[in-house]
């Protein structure tokens, strides 16, 4: 048997240290927000010559663009992001980077205005908000035939905490990995990842709580640590082996796929890998916590 | 009890044989032939998507403002000769408009995005409320007098043709363009007329007189005939213009989105990959763990996947590579039904059951958390779906959304009518704990 919710400071400990670190990433290098939601004009272009950077910088200084962003994204491959575009625009700087890069060609352009951006953003909040909202009535609703003291709003908003983990630590990794590695941005897919991530993390955490509640109504007297204990370890195989099937297609999409979601799918690797960790070692031991130490409050004021 | 599995899994059969057929590129014609084919997105095959947003401020009709604007864009991307051109109005004022293959952005933009603002003006009575205008025809000629806006404008047109008007049967006549107003429009024109008797009405395209006839009569029938063209060429150019022209609101270009060809069929052609790949994956993974029952669940898998494939055709569901993902997605997640109940039944076993009890008692136990952890699931998709209103964001949620709904009937019924049919005493050997 795995001593999960014995070692619960272990687990606890190791997500705060992830979500404060998350926070300060967060807070240092921040977030590259993306044209969806701002605004903008992202153009991806290919070209085999190793200082195609350096050549579209003095381009666009050129022409006097400022606050522009150029990253490489895979090979012979570079973004550059940029203010939203008229066409005109578009063609004359078109013309001036196929002048300068011999080889240039332009795969993909996307421009965005402002209005669409704001939408999104509004949209983007809502999102997150409802589907918080709505888990955290879904569960305690699906488990509201939990037997005393036990309380299913309790299931719901630890659900919902160890859901704002994962959301929190993923987000500080795309941080990471868009400052140090490769080009990530915040856009409408990155939305999408999270609430996938948001979706999949309840299902992880539920089937735990659902064995919970079985294993409890079994034996109303036994402590609530043993019940946790007894069912995360009847739940763990499952919890693991369906977290690997999952991450398993989505590795072989992230090796294998599309340049153009790589982003979006690594982004859900590590948030389904980090959704799982947490209904395993944090939404029950948390629940069973808040559990002792209302229960022990309870008998105080008795 | 088997007579019931046996009708069952005739029924999933024949299901299944439909699946397929619908799944092939040709299919029968009863089931719409081959002209049930995958939609695929701009991401896939390349192509444009603009998106407009009307200025509803001053509309009365939002809702037929909006849908006019849409059929009047259809019209003109009609006569772009574009293939499967995709029209839809988002959020309230916006337009979004998919041009597979278009790879001239602003050739699109030019011939959909024109927009010719059709105003009748009167004559001002001094510079401090009107201005001066040039004539359409002869752009540096500044044509006389002051004019300001009446409240008649193109939006209450409903036709402009190009026609002669005999002024008299042996001479040449004149080609014109007749107008004619809806019901609000024949109304104003009636009042303007008689408001300006023995005066001059401009009619003005883009803020160039085109022509400015004298009323000499109150015009009660809403119709009206520009005159000054100068052969039936200019005429019919104009009776164009105006008839293309009238954008019943004003729009504004607020995106655009170019993504070249190749890309998109290398992102098609990787995307499959990466699916198979992954389904052999996800089965060598699920035989090698569960062995005989990780067998079945890899052959509900792949019913799911015909099932999955036959319904985003016959929706029909347009599959962007988010959409890919999210179908990729939901067979990792419709493999978890099985997981579940899989571990349940060995645990069952493990207790000392007989075989089928394990099996049924497997299933029923399972079935709570299968219920709502994809209850949850569910519920995301529908706020990703409903909340967002992104295209890409739609796509994912959409599939994602019918692969976990098709899971559960394939991974719970399926598995158990397959697993219960065969005989228990044979399934052991297979099983072991």
């Amino acid at each position: 048997m795995y001593r999960i919710i014995k070692n619960s400071w272990i687990w606890f400990t190791l997500s705060g240290v992830l979500t404060i670190l998350s926070i300060i990433f967060l807070a240092t290098f921040g977030l590259r927000v993306g044209i969806d939601f701002k605004g903008g004009t992202n153009i991806e272009f290919r070209s085999a010559k190793l200082d195609k950077i350096s050549l579209t910088t003095d381009v666009l200084d050129a022409e006097g663009y400022t606050g522009y962003q150029i990253k490489e994204s895979g090979t012979n491959k570079a973004i550059i992001q940029i203010q939203t575009l008229t066409n005109d625009e578009h063609a004359k700087l078109a013309a001036d980077l196929k002048s300068k890069i011999s080889d240039y060609d332009e795969t993909s352009y996307d421009t965005v205005g402002p209005t669409i951006g704001h939408d999104l953003t509004v949209k983007s909040i809502w999102a997150v908000v409802l589907a918080s909202l709505g888990i955290i009535i879904f569960v305690a609703f699906a488990f509201r035939k939990v037997p005393r003291p036990l309380s299913s709003w309790k299931f719901g908003v630890c659900a919902v905490i160890a859901l704002i983990h994962d959301l929190l630590i993923t987000t500080g990794f795309v941080a990471i990995v868009g400052h140090f590695f490769i080009w990530m941005e915040v856009n409408a897919l990155f939305i999408t990842a999270l609430l996938t991530i948001m979706g999949f993390s309840v299902h992880d955490t539920i089937v735990v709580y659902d064995r919970l509640r079985e294993n409890f109504i079994k034996n109303p007297k036994e402590d609530i640590a043993l019940s946790a204990e007894e069912s995360i370890n009847q739940t763990i195989v499952r919890s693991i082996n369906t977290s690997m099937t999952t991450i398993i297609v989505l590795l072989a999409l992230l090796i294998f796929g599309s340049g153009s979601i790589r982003e979006f799918v690594l982004t859900l690797t590590f948030g389904i890998f980090i959704g799982t960790y947490s209904s395993i070692f944090n939404a029950t031991p948390l629940l069973v916590w808040w559990h002792k130490k209302d229960t022990a409050r309870k008998l105080k004021s008795k | 009890m088997r007579t019931r599995l046996w009708i069952l899994l005739g029924f999933i059969t024949i299901l299944i044989v439909l699946a397929v057929l619908i799944d092939i590129p040709a299919s029968p014609s009863w089931l719409g032939g081959s002209s049930t084919k995958a939609q695929l997105g701009l991401d896939l095959v390349g192509g444009t998507e603009l998106v407009y947003q009307a200025d509803l401020s001053d509309s009365t009709d939002r809702l037929k403002d909006l849908s006019n604007l849409e059929s009047v864009f259809s019209q003109r991307i009609n006569s772009l000769g574009v293939s499967e051109p995709n029209i839809q109005s988002s959020g309230g004022d916006k337009i979004i408009i998919d041009l597979p293959g278009i790879k001239d952005i602003n050739t699109a933009i030019q011939k959909i995005g024109q927009t010719y603002e059709l105003n009748f003006m009167i004559q001002a009575t001094d510079t401090t409320d009107g201005a001066q205008l040039y004539d359409y025809y002869d752009q540096g000629y500044l044509y006389p007098g002051y004019w300001k806006k009446s409240d008649l404008t193109g939006r209450n047109l409903t036709k402009a043709d190009a026609t002669f008007q005999n002024s008299n049967e042996s001479v040449a006549s004149d080609p014109v363009v007749s107008i004619q107003f809806d019901s609000t429009g024949t109304a104003k024109f009636r009042t303007l007329t008689q408001d300006n008797l023995n005066k001059q009405i401009a009619i003005v395209l883009d803020n160039k007189i085109v022509s400015a006839p004298n009323v000499s009569v109150a015009i009660t029938n809403g119709q009206a005939v520009i005159t000054g063209s100068k052969d039936i060429k200019e005429a019919q150019d104009l009776a164009k213009r105006l008839n293309e022209g009238m954008l019943p609101v004003p729009t504004k270009l607020i995106g655009q989105q170019n993504i070249g060809a190749t890309l998109g069929k290398d992102s098609l052609k990787l995307s499959i990959i990466a699916g198979i790949i992954g389904l052999i994956l996800v089965a060598i993974f699920m035989v090698s763990f569960y062995k005989f029952p990780g067998l079945v669940a890899v052959f509900a898998l792949t019913i799911y996947s015909l099932f999955a494939l036959a319904i985003y055709k016959v929706i029909p569901v347009t599959l962007t590579l988010a959409g890919i993902a999210g179908f990729i997605l939901s067979i990792g997640m419709a493999i978890d039904a099985n997981v579940l109940i899989f571990e349940r039944l060995k645990e069952e076993l493990k207790a000392g059951k007989e075989l089928n009890l394990a099996l049924s008692d497997g299933f029923r136990r399972s079935w709570p958390s299968i219920r709502d952890s994809n209850i949850s699931s569910i519920i995301t998709c529908l706020i990703l779906y409903y909340a967002t209103g992104s295209g890409p964001v739609r796509g994912f949620a959409l599939t994602l959304m019918i692969g976990i709904i098709i899971s559960l009937f394939t991974a719970v019924t399926l598995t158990r009518t397959v697993l219960l049919l065969i005989d228990g005493s044979y399934l052991r050997r297979f099983i072991h704990v």
